[in-house]
């Protein structure tokens, strides 16, 4: 392969963002999806559609509108599980249908950006702009020492909430820190996969990794390398095949998980 | 020093009373079992003991400070019940889990030294579990997860182990070694137990005081006093009294 493609500037810049944000996506996918709470990202990228959509009406940068509106989001979700005595995945049902619905509405408000939006449905990291690439080396870095932090809370919550509580663990406060982190990376992510596939970079090297790792680290770190090699290889056959980056990336992360399934099954 | 006092403690959910004015102390070395029936209140106990519960009115004290002062929890180690629950898609090795027991006495960002592996490898060695250290928790037969849960309840050097209804997932001969093993462990190292349970009968073996509770207390005392009690024969009935009188008989002598 030449590889003089690496020359680019877009793609040196797809690679530096889409690195940080997939170790980003894994690390935190692993807790989401041991925790039954993977749909969550899911919801918090519908958020992100009605959000998106608010920063382009008002011509404010969408990311800017984005972080706290998929930030507060994810804490209403909190919320109303629990004063609500509403479920966990009703209440993700819940904020993301709004979410879709101001959207749509605010989209048909203005015919002007619908276009834009669209584009944010499906993403494009090869069209990333600097200010972006800082963004998400940033606000991968702060997620990744707040998981850094706080990982064996973390990992003693999502092992056993009960027994974490009686060893001092403020599960509570664990709960709102993963939320939180969730709803950043899932802003993070819209620009690597789109709207439409954020879960599936928060999902998909986790549950690869589950098949085979044999520890709780190892498991994070097995997932944080299948999440790394799928967004780098994913946008480079998207640029030499000329097909959507995202979707590309998507694909190959669920190429990992059914090989992870394979060798499971033969080992 | 008392390891436990509770004074006059009443719990209540939504108006509905989970406990009533219930009042007892645990000091070192006591071994007592808390036996009462489904929805006595018991596992609410445990948990008012952990915080975990709001307390309507009373007090608890743990190592003579009042419970909400207190934070240093590894002296105290927690057997929760239904351990089998845990979920069996999580990748966590025994070592791994063993060294959640020593996080109560870390402050973040916490980090596993390689002192605290030591101490790992020592209970897993005692509790003769040193072999299945990297092995996955899920791969384990039910009695040697018991005995992983067991190292990360005792790693922490706790003065008082908590264990809510521990057998329920053992065969008999895993749950007699459990219980010796227990029993060996009150009595070399003077670790105060506090072990609820439904099988009255069985832990009499085991357990010097009965803390039999129904809402309120009504009866803590000595198993072998609760065996001589008229008042406890006529409560309970000369059935229930020998069935929990049984086994303590055999070890106890009268």
């Amino acid at each position: 392969m030449d590889i003089s493609f690496l020359q680019y500037s877009f793609i040196q810049k797809a690679f530096l963002a889409g690195s940080f944000i997939a170790i980003t996506c894994a690390a935190l996918g692993i807790f989401l999806v041991l925790r039954k709470m993977s749909l969550i990202s899911d919801g918090l990228s519908h958020v992100s559609f009605g959000a998106i959509a608010i920063g382009l009406f008002f011509d404010i940068y969408p990311y800017y509108v984005a972080v706290p509106l998929v930030m507060a989001a994810s804490y209403l979700i909190l919320k109303i599980t629990e004063k609500a005595k509403v479920y966990g995945d009703a209440s993700i049902g819940i904020v993301s249908a709004v979410g879709i619905a101001s959207g749509v509405i605010i989209a048909s408000l203005s015919k002007g950006f619908n276009v834009d939006l669209f584009g944010y449905l499906f993403g494009n990291i090869l069209s990333i702009r600097t200010v972006e690439v800082i963004l998400a080396v940033i606000l991968s870095l702060i997620v990744l020492v707040i998981l850094y932090y706080h990982y064996w809370d973390l990992f003693s919550a999502t092992f056993d909430i009960e027994y974490a509580r009686t060893t001092g663990i403020k599960t509570n406060k664990i709960n709102v820190i993963l939320t939180l982190l969730t709803s950043l990376v899932v802003v993070l992510s819209v620009k690597v996969v789109g709207i439409l596939l954020v879960s599936a970079l928060m999902i998909l090297p986790a549950a690869a990794a589950l098949q085979i790792a044999k520890g709780f680290r190892s498991a994070i770190f097995i997932a944080c390398a299948f999440s790394l090699l799928s967004v780098l290889s994913g946008i480079t056959f998207s640029f030499f095949l000329d097909k959507p980056a995202g979707a590309t990336i998507v694909m190959i992360n669920a190429l990992f998980f059914a090989l992870a399934l394979l060798y499971k099954k033969i080992a | 020093m008392s390891i436990i006092k509770i004074n006059n403690l009443s719990i209540s959910y939504n108006s509905h009373e989970a406990i009533k004015d219930v009042s007892f102390e645990v000091g070192q070395g006591d071994f007592i079992a808390i036996v009462g029936p489904n929805g006595a209140g018991k596992t609410t106990l445990i948990k008012a003991i952990f915080g975990l519960v709001g307390i309507k009115s009373g007090s608890i004290e743990l190592f003579d400070m009042p419970s909400k002062r207190f934070t240093n929890w590894g002296k105290i180690g927690y057997l929760p019940q239904q351990f089998s629950a845990i979920n069996p898609l999580f990748p966590a090795t025994a070592e791994e889990v063993i060294e959640l027991g020593l996080l109560s006495q870390k402050k973040n960002p916490k980090s596993i030294t390689h002192k605290d592996k030591k101490k790992v490898d020592e209970i897993a060695e005692k509790l003769k579990i040193g072999n299945l250290k990297k092995r996955m928790l899920s791969e384990l037969s039910g009695g040697q997860q018991q005995k992983v849960f067991l190292a990360r309840c005792l790693v922490s050097k706790p003065q008082l182990l908590i264990f809510d209804e521990p057998s329920t997932a053992l065969d008999p001969d895993s749950r007699d070694s459990f219980f010796e093993l227990i029993k060996q462990l009150n009595k070399q190292e003077n670790i105060a137990v506090l072990l609820v349970t439904h099988d009255a009968g069985f832990v009499g073996k085991y357990a010097e005081k009965l803390l039999y509770v129904d809402k309120k207390i009504v009866y803590f005392g000595k198993f072998s006093e609760f065996c001589k009690s008229k008042e406890m024969r006529l409560f309970f009935g000369e059935h229930y009294q020998h069935i929990v009188c049984h086994q303590h008989d055999i070890t106890d002598g009268g």
